[in-house]
């Protein structure tokens, strides 16, 4: 394993596409996932990541980083000088921000942050999908979803008329 | 027709092709963040959605009710309405249920609801003895309602009033009524009729309590395969009890709480029994007054017998905005809200 500053474990994470990231064990331990190798001392010198391509994995990391608790080298300068609920409110911009991408790479997101049991970031990933579609009429949903319409005329008309106070 | 059985995540052409396919579990995921009436409507999206969404296993994760409160108007004519606090933006409707405006019954009274499903007595329109009357179970989603059979005959010395709806869709679809049976001078509990809709019959066990509980009123909790009502010990005037017993009618127990001069309630909340207790007169252990307060206690553990205070608040700035007659009416299904009612019954306050 490398070290590159003293007293910072640091853990090099692999794409299947060949690309090598190195971060702090902290950082990579957001994701459950990751910690429970770590704990289980299955991560020799670098960790395998399967499914999830270099693009992906970046912006992981990059979330990861932002939030990983004061112990991170800006991490814990910020939190001796800023409050907590101030604090707070910059990661919810910020989580504003990371999450402006298109459809496929939020669906890429939440497949990441699935596999990688990282809470917070399935939650903002699952939690905007929603606020985006919500309110739209089925045809958008399933075009959205990528789910198709498989049901027989008659039995949607079923399924409508039991379900038809969610219609109001 | 056939139906196309092909994977519904095939890649179609149109605006998705290319997308990332996501599995059941992430669909999962995603729905189980929707209010519950978005998630009825997604149901029509496709056969694959709506047995997701019904799968037993499933159930924990999706939301499964809406929050709010059901209560009567009595102007010249009874009125039935739902008031949401789900706070998905379902504005209070009015519930246009067939059998609330059926002509085979004199008059309708909501008894419970529990978990979706809704508890009504029906009385016949000449009611000739106190078994005139049939319970009704709605399911006010669909609209849908079946009459109970008639429950078993009250032995002398014996009257049966009390009833509370027990039913549970995270852990099977039948639900049972329990119909509890109390003594006659004295009013302590003294059995229970138990109606199952798997066996669609009634069947009655006796009372295994050392204590005789008298219910406080008549309002009934199933939370956690247990039916709970408020009730006072016999022969004391300050010991108050939760009564609890589970649907089969084997398990019974008593856990003591704590009572002032006020009002009291019970309710389901973040998935456990949760107590609230305003008095308008409360003391502390040094017997000093301390004026108007709420406490809000929760059983965390269903098997435990002790409640655990969460919550206390001073309410006498509220008294000001409501006067000092209320009631606890309820509280919220998601979060420590109390919601009080004023003596007129006209004000729903949350605290």
């Amino acid at each position: 394993m490398a070290t590159r500053e003293a007293g910072k474990k640091m853990i090099m994470l692999k794409s299947p596409d060949g690309m090598e990231f190195e971060v702090e064990e902290a950082v990579a331990m957001e994701s459950q996932t990751i910690r429970k190798m770590i704990e289980d001392d299955c991560a020799d010198t670098a960790i395998l990541i399967p499914n999830i391509n270099s693009k992906i994995l970046s912006r992981v990391i990059e979330y990861c980083n932002k939030h990983v608790p004061t112990t991170g080298a800006t991490g814990a300068a910020a939190s001796d000088t800023v409050a907590p609920a101030a604090l707070a409110e910059d990661l919810k911009i910020w989580d504003a921000e990371f999450i402006k991408v298109n459809r496929a790479t939020r669906f890429n997101l939440i497949q990441a942050a699935s596999y990688l049991n990282i809470k917070g970031l399935l939650d903002l990933t699952s939690q905007t999908t929603i606020d985006t579609i919500s309110d739209n009429s089925l045809e958008e949903i399933r075009s959205f979803l990528s789910t198709k319409n498989d049901y027989l005329p008659e039995e949607e008309q079923t399924i409508r008329r039991e379900n038809q106070w969610a219609f109001q | 027709m056939e139906r196309d059985t092909k994977p519904w995540l095939n890649s179609h052409p149109g605006p998705t092709a290319g997308l990332p396919l996501l599995t059941d579990d992430l669909i999962l995921e995603i729905l189980s963040r929707l209010p519950i009436r978005s998630l009825h409507r997604f149901k029509c999206a496709s056969v694959s959605w709506r047995d997701l969404i019904a799968d037993p296993a499933n159930r924990k994760k999706l939301p499964q009710t809406l929050a709010g409160f059901f209560y009567m108007t009595i102007n010249n004519r009874l009125g039935h309405h739902f008031a949401s606090v789900s706070g998905d933006g379902a504005a209070p409707f009015h519930l246009s249920i067939p059998y609330l405006h059926n002509s085979k019954y004199g008059g309708i009274t909501q008894l419970d609801a529990c978990n979706g499903l809704l508890l009504y007595c029906g009385f016949k329109k000449k009611m000739e003895s106190w078994d005139d009357f049939r319970f009704l179970m709605c399911n006010p989603a669909t609209g849908r309602w079946v009459e109970l059979p008639p429950r078993p005959p009250v032995p002398a010395s014996r009257y049966c009033c009390t009833t509370g709806l027990a039913f549970d869709p995270a852990v099977s679809s039948h639900f049972y009524v329990l119909h509890f049976e109390q003594a006659v001078p004295g009013t302590y509990i003294t059995g229970v009729n138990i109606y199952s809709s798997r066996t669609g019959a009634w069947s009655f066990r006796s009372g295994r309590m050392v204590e005789k509980v008298v219910p406080l009123h008549s309002k009934c909790v199933f939370v956690g395969g247990m039916m709970y009502l408020i009730g006072n010990l016999m022969g004391f005037n300050n010991k108050y009890v939760l009564m609890v017993v589970d649907t089969e009618g084997e398990v019974w127990k008593t856990i003591p709480v704590p009572y002032g001069r006020g009002s009291a309630t019970i309710g389901v909340s973040q998935g456990c029994l949760h107590y609230v207790v305003a008095s308008t007169v409360s003391v502390n252990d040094s017997n000093e007054i301390l004026g108007s307060g709420i406490t809000l206690w929760c059983l965390k553990d269903h098997d435990s017998k002790e409640l655990v205070l969460k919550r206390s608040a001073n309410i006498n700035e509220l008294m000001g905005m409501i006067g000092e007659k209320y009631k606890v009416a309820e509280i919220h299904p998601d979060c420590d809200t109390v919601f009080l009612m004023t003596s007129e019954g006209d004000t729903l306050v949350g605290v």
